[in-house]
């Protein structure tokens, strides 16, 4: 690993937002998994025993970070290593060291991916873990276990082209609070998208993880299901970042 | 022996606009640049072409003979730059910013850490987070940065911004030693006129994205006459007076004072002249001319 990327991950260890999150993720978990499944609330909120928890709780949590809330967060820290970094002028420190900008940006895509993945690792480790301390073993009774991992998996592949095409908006949109309402306002609009033209809505990757968490929760994907949305992915992540690249030049890592 | 930078013909516009049009200069090795202007004269995009953080329009730069059009990498490696405000990682020590820089350069001990460290004053502060750090100390470390791959220019904008008197003293000395014993050459932007004039050995002013003078500080202070301090009692008929002469030039004017120049004339007979108008002088006063008076006379004062 460049000596760069080792750099953003390591400041990316000490921000205060990321734990912040992940202590917030843990609440939510824990309130769920707790105060929801208990017998007062269970007969309150008249839900599906799936939805409650034991063997579904897992996938039923990954709806809270899968979609909207997960590409906000990204969108935040994104920002914060692009925008934020541009305005104090940190995003030329590296230039005026001899390095590219084709590096930097190298740098920045790897640093986000891995962190978006790492995300969805920590969420998946607190999500078992409360859940195996509420319900023990059963959480890992196949074949549900595999199904969950699996869309665990899908979702994690899910962030890179959402995390890549939110570098390429960093670099272009000045700041922070540009970033985010442009991200908010994009899911309203596919949100939107999705409800009134479902098919043009599948040309897009954010579709994929709106279809296999929330309208296909609690079942198992079958290969055809799985195979477009990953080759979105695929064709979406390999645009962006040849589009990132091949732009290098004409980014502007000037405040 | 080769100019340490030689600018041809250096523009750069944005669409339509010139921000800085057809610079043409060169500085020796071990010279000390003061590069001065109002604000939007081009300062810092000049700055910023010869760093290559934005990309010309038209010209040729060459920095110690290698293009930077041509040879980017070996060109900037002989350039050390503090641009705008410094930034740092803010979560970061001293030694931590500065060795991430080092490590970008490759081979650079931990040794020559401390002893930039110790060159700029900072070797009480080296456990605090730069997050802590007063502007003057991120200043001054921002100079260890530039330093750090000893450098043969070094580009700094606005240097003394946030330094104390002493800081700045110190700053100016360590400048002032490296170009002399290292033959570093400097290229500093700055607001503070006279103590570029105490600093620099060469100055470049801009205005509106041009060159107006371009030469060695003290033949460029030496080569006009000496400037007149007038304070007289009535403004409008003194300015109507003045104005009438042509042999009078006023350089400044606040309400009741006036800064002029006489050319072909001497200094008895213009008193002689001062007298006869009517006009009552409070006070009047020969001093030499500064690089302020310079800076004044060809850009009209500040923008």
């Amino acid at each position: 690993m460049d000596i760069i990327t080792r750099m953003e991950i390591k400041r990316l260890l000490q921000q205060k937002i990321v734990y912040f999150f992940l202590g917030l993720f843990i609440f939510a978990v824990i309130a769920y998994s707790g105060l929801l499944t208990s017998l007062a609330l269970r007969n309150l909120v008249n839900a599906d025993e799936k939805v409650l928890g034991g063997l579904y709780f897992p996938e039923f949590m990954l709806r809270f970070y899968s979609t909207n809330i997960g590409a906000l967060f990204m969108a935040m820290v994104t920002a914060l290593f692009i925008c934020e970094d541009r305005q104090t002028g940190l995003l030329i420190q590296p230039l005026l060291h001899g390095r590219t900008k084709k590096e930097v940006l190298s740098a920045k895509m790897k640093m986000l991916c891995f962190f978006s993945t790492m995300m969805i690792t920590a969420i998946t480790i607190i999500v078992y873990g409360i859940s195996f301390l509420r319900w023990g073993t059963q959480i890992f009774s196949t074949p549900v276990f595999y199904q969950t991992m699996s869309k665990y998996a899908l979702v994690a592949l899910s962030f890179i082209p959402l995390e890549l095409f939110l570098i390429l908006l960093a670099f272009h949109a000045r700041h922070t609070i540009m970033v985010l309402g442009e991200t908010f306002l994009l899911l309203i609009f596919f949100v939107l998208l999705n409800q009134s033209f479902p098919k043009a809505a599948s040309l897009f990757p954010l579709y994929y993880p709106y279809q296999w968490i929330i309208n296909q929760e609690f079942q198992a994907l079958t290969w055809p299901e799985i195979f477009p949305g990953l080759l979105n992915f695929f064709f979406y992540s390999s645009l962006f970042y040849f589009l990132i690249l091949t732009r290098s030049n004409k980014i502007n890592f000037d405040r | 022996m080769h100019p340490a930078i030689r600018v041809r013909n250096l523009t750069k516009k944005y669409r339509d606009k010139s921000v800085v049009s057809a610079l043409t200069f060169e500085i020796e090795q071990g010279s000390i640049l003061g590069v001065l202007g109002p604000n939007g004269a081009g300062k810092t995009t000049t700055l910023k072409m010869l760093t290559n953080l934005i990309n010309k329009t038209d010209g040729d730069i060459l920095i110690d003979g290698l293009s930077l059009t041509e040879q980017p990498k070996q060109a900037l490696q002989m350039v050390g730059a503090s641009l705008d405000t410094p930034a740092f990682y803010n979560d970061f020590t001293a030694i931590e910013n500065l060795r991430y820089i080092a490590d970008l350069h490759g081979s650079i001990s931990n040794q020559k850490i401390d002893q930039l460290i110790e060159l700029v004053g900072l070797s009480s502060e080296t456990t605090k987070k730069v997050r802590y750090y007063s502007l003057g100390m991120k200043q001054r470390l921002a100079l260890a940065r530039a330093l750090i791959h000893d450098p043969k220019i070094v580009i700094l904008d606005e240097p003394a911004n946030g330094l104390d008197p002493q800081g700045m003293r110190k700053l100016y000395q360590l400048i002032r030693s490296m170009a002399a014993e290292k033959q570093v050459t400097f290229i500093i932007s700055s607001h503070q006129l006279s103590d570029m004039e105490q600093l620099c050995t060469d100055v470049l002013i801009l205005n509106k994205g041009k060159a107006l003078i371009h030469g060695k500080t003290k033949e460029l202070i030496h080569s006009n006459n000496e400037l007149i301090t007038l304070t007289l009692d009535d403004a409008e008929k003194a300015a109507t007076w003045l104005q009438s002469s042509m042999q009078i030039d006023i350089i400044e004017q606040d309400k009741l004072d006036f800064t002029i120049r006489i050319n072909d004339l001497s200094f008895n007979v213009f008193l002689k002249r001062l007298v006869a108008s009517g006009l009552i002088v409070h006070r009047l006063s020969i001093r030499e001319k500064r690089l302020e008076d310079l800076f004044v006379e060809l850009t009209e004062g500040w923008d």
